[in-house]
């Protein structure tokens, strides 16, 4: 069973459930429809492509980056800034931490950031419409609790997750770049060394030219 | 029952007849034979690809989408698309700057599409043919994306089919086969003629209320060139570079070929 095909199709199908519990969320994608983007996050060069249409989004998870010219807008985002690109005043700032790289038609992430900002589910209203008032209470209160413990978790998680895989990623390209530098290291501790024993002989003879 | 576990690579046409599932008909006949069947099954046909293969159907069709790498812009022929699932998706991605063409011998099978893709709101890039894969009214050199999904092993000269396809497609261009095959081991082979002989008709006159249109439909599977057949026969007409994926064990194949 080709599993990324059925991660896309579950992804697209909880998306478009989410997307149309109101009728009202459906206008704002009009000013997505026709268009592409493609989502890369690196370090770990996930590619995520998102379809949009009047009436839905359709997702894939492709195995390769594609091309630039194959979607409207690449977006090629550092895991730990993930977040942040949701606010469209973040994006100058990202680019320059070089943790954000825009190809195509910005307009697309734009377009889409407004869509997730509008995107405010009232999750009570449609809790209760399936639940009845009592337990759709009681099951927010808990969801709150298991968001906040969530959140935290995801905030530890994502930096450790960031930094391991980073750090994996240079372990694994550079164990030459490691003897390398470890040669480096020693050439400096001889060159301080030297140093050292100049500035110990200059000072011993700066005190006997004192002395006399 | 041996005659069930083995696809049978039995050549299109010889002497003036083929096979119609396990029948031997006139090579005439079939065209009409298969038309029939796709005619009574057209209004159930979704529904009962969801019943039949569990929904797994979709994520098949969903490997040769990403398969095809299409790209905005493009040009898409989705043959014997019947109800255009292929078309739907292929149609979001080439976008509005490109163009995708469901083709289909059937127009019953054609007129359900069709609906189907309006109700999805999707009009703008979608051209409806009605054509025999034998013989494509189309220039050559037009489409960047050929892909015929679960149509192959009804045509009658599949040879033609393909041949036809390899001029229809730009060079650099790619064909997408989607179809049934051998399963790769002895266990998985018994259950799958376990199922498709015994079960799946009677699943057919359940829901669509048509045991001998789905009869047909599992005998024609084992009748279809198994994948290295296939594969040289797309060779033969000169695709290149050709490769097949195996699913679910064999049981279906995507085949995968350019023309240069
Ligand atoms: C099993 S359906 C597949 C439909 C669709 N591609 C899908 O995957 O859901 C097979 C289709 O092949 C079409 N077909 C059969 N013989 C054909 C031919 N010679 N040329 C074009 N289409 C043909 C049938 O009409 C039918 O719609």
């Amino acid at each position: 069973m080709p599993l990324r095909q059925l991660a896309a199709a579950l992804l697209e199908q909880g998306s478009n459930t989410l997307l149309k519990l109101d009728p009202e969320h459906l206008h704002l994608l009009k000013p997505l429809t026709g268009q592409s983007l493609q989502l890369v996050i690196t370090p770990i060069q996930w590619p995520l492509v998102l379809y949009f249409s009047a009436t839905q989004i359709d997702i894939s998870l492709p195995e390769q980056q594609l091309a630039e010219d194959a979607v409207d807008c690449t977006v090629v985002v550092a895991l730990s800034a993930l977040d942040q690109i949701r606010d469209t005043n973040n994006l100058t700032k990202l680019i320059k931490a070089d943790k954000l790289d825009l190809q195509g038609d910005l307009k697309v992430l734009q377009n889409l950031s407004a869509l997730l900002s509008e995107l405010d589910l009232d999750l009570e209203k449609i809790l209760t419409t399936y639940l009845g008032h009592t337990p759709a209470q009681y099951t927010l209160a808990f969801a709150e609790k298991a968001k906040t413990m969530g959140e935290y978790w995801f905030d530890q998680a994502q930096v450790t997750v960031a930094e391991a895989l980073v750090e994996e990623k240079k372990l694994v390209a550079s164990a030459m770049r490691i003897a390398l530098y470890c040669e480096d290291v020693t050439q400096v501790r001889y060159q301080l060394d030297r140093v050292e024993a100049r500035i110990a002989l200059l000072e011993r003879q700066a005190a006997q030219q004192v002395e006399k | 029952m041996e005659k069930q576990t083995q696809t049978l690579n039995a050549p299109d046409i010889e002497n003036g007849k083929t096979h119609f599932g396990f029948k031997q008909v006139d090579a005439q006949d079939k065209e009409s034979m298969v038309a029939d069947v796709f005619h009574n099954v057209a209004a159930k046909y979704d529904i009962m690809n969801d019943v039949m293969s569990l929904g797994i159907h979709r994520i098949w069709k969903r490997f040769t989408i990403d398969s095809a790498g299409a790209r905005k812009g493009q040009q898409v022929l989705d043959l014997a698309g019947g109800t255009g699932d292929l078309t739907a998706k292929f149609s979001r991605i080439v976008g509005p700057t490109g163009r995708v063409t469901l083709s289909d011998i059937n127009p019953s099978m054609l007129e359900v599409g069709k609906d189907k893709l309006r109700d999805m709101g999707l009009v703008q890039n979608i051209d409806y043919v009605e054509a025999n894969a034998e013989e494509l009214p189309f220039p050559d050199n037009q489409f960047d994306i050929v892909t015929m999904a679960f149509g192959l092993r009804n045509v009658t000269n599949k040879s033609k089919a393909l041949a036809s396809i390899y001029r229809v497609l730009k060079p650099g261009g790619r064909l997408l086969v989607l179809e049934f095959s051998k399963p790769t081991s002895e266990g998985l082979s018994k259950i799958y003629d376990a199922y498709s002989f015994h079960l799946l008709p009677k699943m057919g006159k359940l829901v669509a209320n048509d045991e001998e249109s789905y009869r047909y439909l599992a005998e024609s599977i084992r009748m279809h060139p198994d994948q290295e057949t296939l594969k040289s026969m797309m060779e033969d007409v000169g695709f290149e570079n050709t490769t097949y994926t195996n699913m679910t064990g064999g049981i279906v194949a995507l085949h995968k070929g350019y023309k240069f």
